[in-house]
């Protein structure tokens, strides 16, 4: 693994001196035009998950996916393994060889592993805190298998199996990062009671994985779509509350319109999604990114102009820059599953639009 | 999400038993993110024409192994790939006929990395959303030819 890294930050150093010589040629004006050089060390990824559907539908294997990534220059790799690695969790030495062998070629890493504590495996029986922590354990030992640096583990991980798991993910040197998902506050008591689990065990193998999610700060346009296609949301109604939005007509005033109008409870349930689109404060992150080991740029649409539709990442960039953000930007997009009902669905331009979009923002 | 690709129009078909047709089978895929034990498939309903078919009368067959309902329930050690079809084995003596039939298909996987409780709501769900993380029903349904 370290001859990849290695071959990548000689890639990343040699678009450093080839930007540099660029620049040094141009007249001065046209100089200063050209973005400065980083000052931050965030790198570009990309989550497997956001190929899931040509992974679904075979029209992409693991290696197009592992393609596609390096073609955008995204090196870091998500992968979730019970999505797409046969065989999960005990692949052959063959899948494994396989494994390296194609992020040799492409220049990837595998850089988080997306797991899942099944705690509730079966109906009869709740994994008990030692159960729990050899269910972690079959996964940390998978990921270093595999490579991996990271571990996403998902919101629900109970408490006692992340302190109990924390000796094995030193041992191995690997980090379990915990998702904070929406609707989870990022100053609230859960992400505390991890920071507690941090600061008590004084880790570096346990922190914190922050999802953008957090931060939509305007209802997604294509939910509003699929809201109206769904028939929960009459178009002209949907309008109606846009405008008086952008109108900052009160909400009490147009619930009260609203009902006068005979709308639907649909329709009531749109105009909470538009005036609490729930994203919190993005400087709410910035105390976080000390902890913070992987970052999930989630996204639901990127439009063409290259601008998610409802996530400020550009706020977001600037905190994790000036925070010292160190680690991966990984795109996850999740857009497919509210447009795959009437969109042909193509992953590919959609992640590419992200990537644009963040190589402004980070100049790398 | 993934609705749409649940049921698979292919080798849609009547199966025999000594000569008789027995039943029907359907190829159907999981309506989720990941793959998944097969102890996690908590409710599937099939419904053909307007009649459906309780678990009782159906088997699940996965990677060559075919199961019961009572059997799936406790499966740890076996994954549902994720877009890998699997078939639905329908006991219905006399099988379906030719021509066009409309199928219903709702399936559950149990989402069992959620918290169950919440007591001091500190994950933030409302208690509705739990319910619907924990057990929400994917449904689908397709008009289909039997030949």
């Amino acid at each position: 693994m370290d001859a990849k890294e290695n071959l990548i930050n000689r890639r990343e150093l040699l678009q450093g001196m080839a930007a540099t010589a660029v620049t040094a040629t141009l007249a001065p004006g046209i100089a200063a035009a050209q973005p400065s050089a980083p000052t931050h060390k965030i790198k570009r990824g990309v989550s497997l998950y956001s190929y899931q559907e040509e992974f679904y539908l075979r029209t992409m294997t693991l290696d197009d996916c592992l393609a596609e990534a390096s073609a955008i220059g995204a090196y870091g790799i998500e992968m979730l393994p019970e999505e797409m690695m046969p065989g999960f969790p005990n692949p052959s030495q063959a899948w494994v060889d396989q494994w390296f062998a194609m992020h040799a070629k492409h220049h990837t890493i595998p850089e988080t592993y997306t797991r899942f504590q099944d705690t509730f495996l079966t109906l009869d029986h709740d994994l008990n805190t030692d159960e729990g922590v050899r269910f972690m354990e079959r996964d940390l030992r998978l990921a270093k298998r595999l490579g991996f640096k990271n571990l996403r583990l998902l919101i629900g991980t109970p408490f006692d199996v992340i302190e109990g798991s924390i000796p094995l993910a030193e041992e191995l040197d690997l980090r379990m990062n915990i998702e904070i998902h929406a609707p989870c506050l990022v100053d609230g008591v859960l992400v505390h009671k991890w920071i507690d689990i941090i600061e008590k065990h004084k880790t570096k193998h346990f922190g914190l994985n922050p999802d953008m999610g957090l931060f939509v700060m305007r209802e997604e346009r294509i939910d509003r779509d699929r809201r109206i296609r769904d028939g929960q949301v009459r178009k002209e109604v949907a309008e109606f509350i846009d405008k008086a939005y952008e109108d900052k007509t009160p909400e009490a005033k147009l619930t009260v319109e609203l009902k006068t109008l005979g709308a639907e409870p649909g329709e009531i349930g749109y105009m909470h999604a538009v005036y609490t689109p729930g994203g919190q404060d993005v400087q709410k992150l910035k105390p976080l990114v000390p902890y913070s080991h992987h970052i999930h740029a989630k996204f639901y649409e990127m439009t063409e102009d290259y601008q998610e539709y409802g996530v400020p990442y550009d706020q977001i960039v600037k905190v994790l820059i000036d925070g010292g953000y160190d680690g991966y930007m990984a795109s996850e997009w999740e857009g497919q599953r509210i447009t795959q009902d009437a969109f042909e669905t193509d992953s590919c331009e959609q992640v590419r639009r992200q990537h644009v979009m963040l190589k402004r923002l980070l100049g790398v | 999400m993934f609705n749409k690709y649940m049921i698979l129009t292919r080798e849609f078909r009547n199966v025999s038993e000594g000569g008789q047709p027995m039943g029907f089978q359907v190829k159907i895929r999981i309506p989720y993110y990941r793959g998944v034990r097969l102890s996690l498939i908590d409710t599937v309903q099939l419904t053909v024409d307007g009649e459906e078919f309780p678990v009782n009368d159906m088997t699940f067959t996965t990677g060559g192994r075919t199961y019961t309902f009572q059997e799936l329930g406790k499966v740890t050690d076996t994954e549902w790939f994720f877009g890998d079809p699997a078939t639905l084995t329908v006991k219905k003596p006399g099988g379906l006929a030719t021509g066009m039939h409309t199928v219903q298909l709702g399936i559950v996987i149990r989402k069992s990395y959620i918290p169950k409780e919440d007591p001091d709501n500190i994950y933030g769900f409302p208690k509705d959303a739990t319910q619907m993380i924990l057990h929400g029903m994917e449904l689908a349904t397709k008009k289909m030819s039997l030949v």
